[in-house]
């Protein structure tokens, strides 16, 4: 019934968008006409090779656009990086000539992950599994369900809605997030509230990507801040169910034998003074924080969306997986940090 | 089974990152950059099976991971009380701050019961012979004492023990001797963060209560010359081939005549008779009441006295 | 005698059963043997017969192309040995497939046309992760032009791949700007630029290398090039959503002898958007005999044609229906004037006479698939005056080459 309704709501929002292939929801991602032919581009009505009917499997359909050239959109997914300069009419610019993505990249990433002040483009060490090929979802599930959901495969539109209008309401959302990823076995959805003005690359003009995340509004409240910065963390605990804790988490355990203790990823810092040094207008902020944007440590804070150049040396790379397993190791469990092995840390704890 | 796995693991990742693995304040323990991997030695963001997203729920179980009987990680063996003379192999000679579960080869009759559940300590800031709380939520465990992120202290002693700020003076951390004892003058700083009541440190302390701060009878007066009434010197004459250990070059300190950790000392007759007051001193499982000193019965009194 | 011998009286009949299985075993290793030499032959003949099928067409005859009629071409063999391919481009004399990769290495590839290996370039002091060349064409004297949209710069290679120049600004070539803050450049000088470093290097001959701050990154996005036969180059450029333009860069500029004084008059058409005269991500620009320009509007789906004089005249491909488009990326243009445009994700070729007042869609050719054919995500098309199409095949992997 819930599907039909959305299929509904789909058709309505198809026959409603006005013409053309570009920028409704963005690019050709909406915007189909009455009579539009961007549904044959992308799928077959009987003949499709790929599942959703689609002419083939992600992520070749979405490079043809995303990818390195960039023929036909201006964020180069798969080097993780802004294809264009915005010097002319928009303001704030979406993004900055070769800046960095702020989800990082799927084949190379242009990432200062070692606070070195250069950013290098080179082969990510870890990504989210794109191209069909299956791993675990680690941590999906309720508590005590094991390590997570195995041979679970995904796509770019298993997260990326690329019809648009992705919200359970069909509203536009941030970066086109599907309400509930697909297969995440998740029931009621997360809408991730789209950004007023779209910017896709980080701030640091070398590409440092910590203090970086989803964009709260600046100048909102303190709890509709907390509450936006929460949406966030609770679509990725869509998948990664048992990585959702909120503050006290590393003191109490969950009752899950793998996932016990666990470090917040949605709510504030325990104390104020955690990252304020004082509360003037602008307040004052801890540097080891980051620019901050956002106050909260949501899964954002630390990782990447897409993937990323981190590194992971000594024990950072051979930190067993959630299942046990201690292979791969080295650099392939860089988990799609922001920075090389556990700077992340070091950023907010200063050891 | 998972513990077992998640242990070897550890001393896996450990002994695959020897390397500057030797001093207190390095290896794991300091040292950071800004890109530090050493986190992960010991933390697990999400699936931590500890409190302080440890990867082990006892903070001692996950030291022995390293510093224990049979860990790899690390030449101090803290467990045995035996700097290893090679890591892992049980033999050497006795570390500075005694052994947990042995020292000298020989059973522990006491220890600092580390294992996070004594939360009380004597003296600690009420008189000798009493038991009072620590800070708050404070349960014993190597890290009530010890700095595993490094410390600017000897021995990565932490900065606030006890809700107290220690300071003691590195001396040997550049040589990384374990085993020589070289004690710092400021040594009983650790100690007197939670036993206050027993760093009485005025002259006369012994055999006048007005210099005393802390009430319970007369004491022992702490961090004085070994000279003081013409005594020998304990750690070049000593007495009968046992010698003790000064702080700075003629302190008697609090570890001239106690370990830190644990003594295998036994106690009889007299010696074995419990605290002035009554009671047992924590961490005694013992008949015997040995209270970490450094001898048999009250041989660490002859030594200097030499009665 | 030797005392240890041993002579068939002293055998047992359980050692005679021993050596019994000893030589059923011996026998054993031996019929193993055959067969496995027997498979492995079997491998070298199936090796050389999958060889034979692959191997490539021979050459076909120079046919004049048929006058007056149309019928679609038909498929002829395939070049296998390039990553994700999405420009191709031929030399002057059509001995030689150019090739841009996106995957792996990121490289121009040369073929001959057979579709054997020639060679391999890209744009000195890069690695894959800094580069990633997409379109490329040839002028008459044979030089390559290949834009990269990483580096935001048109790169220029002699016919085997040497670096020659690079345009990093409309306005402003390498060897202008190297040349302008080293009192001149003398043939034999070399000289290396990539965006992702500060600095620009060259090496005058007989001195050691040296630098010099990299300009600031041009404000522009080449993407498509296209060079007709007298050197005038028409290049689309997508810099920013709010700047879709198509550029013309006059032939005495692209053919002067050296670039040191690079000043083109500034000459494009187009802006940003979906209405007439409008683009969203435009790839190629193509001119017919008649002096019209047809640019593939990638995001918009449709061609978009232009006078001379950089006027908007029409569009076309739009809707659906027999010739509608998908995303029309590369294109080229017969000696008949039929435009052949790549439809990505329509993954076929549609072909328009443009002869006339009015295009005329005529037919497409290939579908989506993987077999000899079929196309996988196709993106840019060359022809050659015989009458042979190569189509880059991106996600098969493959240069297609068909014929008519």
């Amino acid at each position: 019934m819930k599907l039909k309704l959305i299929l509904a709501i789909g058709l309505l929002t198809l026959l409603a968008l006005p013409t053309g292939w570009a920028l409704a929801d963005n690019g050709p991602h909406g915007g189909y006409t009455a009579t539009t032919d961007a549904c044959a581009g992308c799928h077959r009505a009987h003949t499709a090779p790929a599942a959703r009917l689609l002419v083939d499997t992600m992520p070749e359909l979405c490079f043809s656009c995303h990818g390195s050239t960039a023929t036909g959109a201006d964020t180069n997914v798969e080097d993780g990086v802004y294809a264009e300069r915005d010097f002319e009419t928009e303001a704030p610019a979406e993004g900055d000539v070769n800046r960095g993505l702020k989800a990082g990249g799927f084949v190379n990433a242009l990432m200062d992950t070692d606070f070195d002040g250069v950013a290098t483009s080179v082969p990510v060490t870890s990504s989210h599994l794109n191209d069909g090929s299956t791993g675990t979802a680690w941590g999906n599930g309720s508590i005590g369900s094991g390590a997570g959901a195995a041979n679970f495969s995904l796509s770019c539109a298993s997260c990326h809605d690329p019809h648009g209008g992705a919200s359970t309401t069909g509203d536009a959302t941030y970066r086109l997030l599907r309400a509930i990823p697909i297969d995440s076995g998740a029931a009621i959805g997360v809408n991730v509230a789209d950004e007023a003005n779209k910017i896709y690359t980080v701030s640091d003009a070398n590409n440092k990507y910590f203090g970086e995340g989803y964009p709260i509004t600046p100048g909102n409240t303190w709890t509709a801040m907390d509450q936006q910065e929460r949406e966030v963390s609770n679509w990725c605990a869509q998948c990664h169910t048992r990585y959702l804790a909120d503050s006290g988490s590393g003191s109490t355990g969950s009752g899950d034998d793998i996932f016990t203790f666990r470090h917040m990823s949605e709510g504030t810092p325990s104390t104020c003074d955690s990252c304020h040094i004082d509360f003037g207008s602008p307040p004052t902020l801890r540097t080891t924080v980051g620019p901050e944007w956002h106050h909260n440590v949501e899964c954002m804070t630390c990782h990447v969306a897409h993937g990323t150049t981190a590194i992971a040396g000594g024990y950072a790379g051979t930190v067993e997986w959630p299942d046990g397993a201690t292979a791969p190791n080295g650099d392939a469990r860089s988990s799609l940090l922001r920075a090389d092995n556990r700077g992340v840390c070091q950023r907010c704890h200063g050891k | 089974m998972k513990k077992l796995i998640l242990v070897t693991v550890v001393v896996l990742a450990l002994a695959l990152a020897m390397v500057g693995l030797t001093s207190a304040n390095n290896g794991p323990h300091g040292g950071y950059t800004a890109t530090t991997d050493a986190c992960a030695g010991c933390h697990r963001a999400h699936t931590a099976a500890g409190p302080k997203l440890l990867i082990e729920d006892s903070t001692f179980a996950l030291c022995m991971s390293c510093h224990g009987s049979t860990a790899t990680g690390a030449v101090t063996n803290v467990n045995d009380g035996v700097l290893e003379a090679v890591a892992g192999s049980n033999t050497g000679t006795p570390l500075n701050g005694g052994g947990f579960t042995n020292y000298q080869t020989a059973a522990t009759t006491s220890t600092h019961d580390v294992s996070e559940t004594v939360t009380d300590a004597w003296g600690n800031g009420v008189d000798r012979g009493t038991l009072a709380a620590l800070a708050a939520g404070e349960a014993l465990g190597c890290a009530s004492c010890h700095d595993p992120h490094g410390s600017p202290n000897y021995r990565i002693i932490k900065a606030t023990i006890n809700g107290n700020a220690v300071t003691v003076t590195q001396v040997d951390e550049g040589a990384q001797v374990y085993d020589a004892e070289s004690w710092p003058a400021d040594m009983s700083n650790v100690c007197a963060a939670c036993h206050e009541a027993y760093h009485e440190t005025a002259a006369n302390v012994g055999s006048d209560t007005a210099g005393q701060v802390f009430g319970g009878g007369y004491t022992h007066r702490i961090d004085m010359p070994y000279n003081y009434g013409g005594n020998a010197n304990p750690e070049t004459v000593g007495m009968g081939g046992y010698t003790l250990p000064l702080g700075g070059t003629d302190l008697v300190v609090c570890n001239t005549c106690h370990l830190s950790h644990g003594t295998s000392a036994q106690m009889t007759g007299f010696a074995d008779g419990g605290p002035t007051g009554g009671g047992t001193l924590p961490g005694n499982t013992t008949a015997t009441d040995s209270a970490l000193l450094r001898l048999d019965n009250r041989g660490v009194c002859e030594v200097c006295h030499q009665k | 005698m030797p005392e240890n011998k041993v002579t068939e009286h002293d055998i047992h009949p359980a050692e005679m059963e021993v050596e019994k299985e000893e030589k059923e075993e011996n026998r054993r290793r031996l019929l193993l043997l055959v067969l496995l030499l027997l498979l492995a032959l079997l491998a070298c003949v199936a090796a050389l017969f999958v060889r034979y099928l692959r191997r490539p067409a021979p050459l076909p005859e120079m046919v004049p192309l048929p006058v007056d009629v149309n019928y679609p071409p038909h498929y002829l063999f395939s070049i296998y040995g390039v990553d994700k391919p999405v420009g191709v481009a031929l030399s002057p004399e059509e001995d030689r497939i150019y090739v841009t990769e996106t995957g792996g290495e990121r490289l121009v590839k040369i073929f001959d046309r057979g579709g054997d290996p020639l060679g391999s370039f890209a744009p000195p002091r890069t690695t894959p992760g800094e580069r990633s060349p997409v379109y490329l064409a040839t002028d008459s004297t044979g030089r390559v032009f290949v834009t990269d949209r990483l580096q935001h710069t048109l790169f220029v290679y002699d016919p085997e791949g040497n670096f020659w120049d690079a345009i990093l600004a409309p306005d402003l070539t390498l060897s202008e700007y190297v040349s302008k803050h080293t009192n001149g450049l003398q043939p034999g000088d070399t000289f290396a630029y990539n965006q992702f470093e500060s600095d620009v290097y060259y090496q005058k001959t007989g001195e050691s290398e040296q630098t010099l701050p990299a300009p600031d990154p041009g404000g522009w996005a080449p993407l498509g090039v296209r060079i007709d036969e007298t050197g005038r180059m028409l290049l689309t450029d997508v810099a920013t959503e709010g700047f879709n333009v198509v550029r013309e860069f006059p032939a005495e500029v692209i053919m002067a002898p050296s670039w040191q004084e690079f000043n083109p008059p500034e000459r494009m058409f187009g802006s940003y958007g979906q209405g007439n005269g409008e683009f969203l991500f435009p790839n190629t620009a193509v001119p017919d005999s008649q002096g019209r320009i047809y640019v593939t509007d990638g995001n918009n789906g449709r061609i978009s044609a232009w006078d001379g004089q950089g006027s908007f005249l029409f569009n076309f491909g739009q809707g659906s229906g027999d010739g509608a488009l998908s995303l029309p990326r590369g294109a080229a243009m017969d000696a008949r004037d039929r435009l052949y445009v790549v439809d990505a994700v329509g993954q076929d070729v549609k072909v328009y006479d443009v002869s006339g007042p009015e295009p005329n869609f005529l037919f497409a050719f290939g579908d989506w698939g993987m077999g000899d054919g079929q196309f996988n995500y196709p993106n840019d098309i060359a022809l050659d005056s015989s009458g042979r199409l190569y189509v880059a095949d991106r996600e098969n992997d493959r240069i297609q080459v068909w014929s008519y």
